[in-house]
């Protein structure tokens, strides 16, 4: 099963609801995902300020959000596109094409290498280049690394909460 | 000096700035529902960068391209624009499929690009005619010299067509425009005429020549502007583009 980010599940929640209604509150979210603790509601209120800043929903008044503007693609779909349109590439096709910085663009081709979908070619003294051999029909969602950078920001927060009790 | 690097970059040619203007123009005659002209046309010889042009545009702008095989069939083709419009199991049989787009296009509020149409004549030309009759949405073709020639032929693709844009030799202010922003460097004007000579109009030339230079001035250690000397020893390996 394709692993779905819970900001993914706050838009697809919001709508859903926005089918039935033309706008949605974040009340309705909060019930819709059986949110009841603070942190939970504070982290979706984050969440649908991103979105809105995205341009994937529309904020018409405080707390309330309406259908967004039609999204474009985020760096991981441009560079899945630009694979699937090319079959072959290179790092610097991703950089051009995909609008993406290089450290990016390699990280996401070794995890397509490391889950058999894309292999490396590459001569001794010339630039690698990327050859896809299986085409699922989802994007690839580097899982590892939401993961990775969640747990980061976990030690980063509990680093902090430390500091504070400490000044306490 | 520090080194001279090439850095990968999507340039504003002119080209680029009027392929721009046509889909502004495809999409807003959709928007506004004024006319049936929802077919675009971009043509011209290999190497004036169509492709990476429509390439680089469908993917920031998650729309679905489709570059031919020559050894497809009408349901090849069918299936392979399902699997791009992500409707997960595509039919196999051709007027399902063609259903199957159509509800999904007319949802759809994007064009679908469709390259090297013209090896297969008038079939790929007249569903694609289906489908922008039927669904009102936007089909841009593109291909080689035959392509424009091809549409003239069918009246009723012809008279669906927004507008045809062919993709010129590059220019010597695109040549200058393009090098400044890969790699930060300043061509002079005979520096230009060299690489424009060298080049043919090619794109692909530019971007060799352009990592040529970008190494000569690193080795040479060499700093202002780009003279003719260095224009010529980045043209010099290359194979020399034909005009």
């Amino acid at each position: 099963m394709a692993h779905i980010s819970f900001s993914r599940l706050v838009l697809d929640t919001a709508n859903t609801l926005l089918i039935s209604k033309d706008e949605v509150s974040a009340d309705d979210i909060y019930k819709k995902l059986k949110i009841r603790s603070k942190n939970d509601r504070k982290r979706i209120v984050w969440i649908l300020s991103d979105l809105t800043l995205a341009g994937r929903l529309t904020r018409l008044r405080q707390g309330n959000y309406g259908p967004g503007v039609q999204p474009k693609p985020d760096k991981h779909e441009r560079m899945w596109r630009v694979l699937r349109m090319r079959h072959r590439i290179q790092v610097d096709d991703l950089i051009e094409m995909a609008g993406v910085s290089k450290d990016y663009a390699k990280q996401w081709l070794r995890l397509l290498v490391r889950r058999g979908i894309a292999v490396k070619q590459q001569e001794p003294g010339m630039k690698g280049t990327w050859c896809l051999i299986a085409e699922p029909a989802e994007c690839p969602v580097d899982t590892d690394s939401a993961a990775r950078l969640r747990k980061l920001r976990l030690q980063k927060k509990n680093r902090e909460r430390s500091k504070e009790v400490k000044v306490a | 000096m520090s080194k001279v690097r090439f850095t990968p970059t999507f340039v504003q040619t002119k080209n680029v700035r009027s392929f721009e203007t046509l889909m502004q123009g495809l999409m807003l005659a959709r928007d506004s529902g004024l006319g049936d002209e929802r077919l675009g046309c971009i043509w011209g010889r290999a190497g004036r960068g169509k492709t990476r042009t429509v390439q680089t545009w469908a993917a920031r702008n998650g729309c679905p391209y489709i570059e031919t095989v020559s050894v497809w069939t009408e349901l090849d083709f069918l299936q392979k624009l399902c699997r791009e419009l992500g409707i997960g199991h595509a039919p196999g049989r051709r007027g399902k499929c063609f259903e199957l787009i159509a509800e999904t296009m007319a949802r759809l509020n994007r064009p679908i690009f469709i390259d090297e149409v013209e090896r297969f004549g008038q079939k790929y030309l007249e569903i694609a005619r289906d489908l922008v009759k039927v669904t009102s949405g936007v089909i841009v073709l593109i291909g080689e010299e035959e392509l424009p020639v091809l549409m003239q032929q069918n009246r009723r693709v012809w008279s669906r067509t927004y507008r045809t844009l062919e993709f010129e030799p590059v220019s010597a202010s695109d040549i200058m425009v393009y090098v400044d922003q890969c790699t930060g460097l300043k061509l002079n004007a005979e520096a230009t005429g060299i690489m424009h000579a060298a080049s043919g109009g090619d794109l692909r030339i530019v971007r060799r020549d352009t990592i040529n230079l970008a190494h000569a001035v690193s080795s040479l250690h060499r700093t202002g502007e780009v003279d003719a000397e260095l224009a010529r020893v980045a043209c010099k390996f290359g194979m020399k583009g034909r005009a």
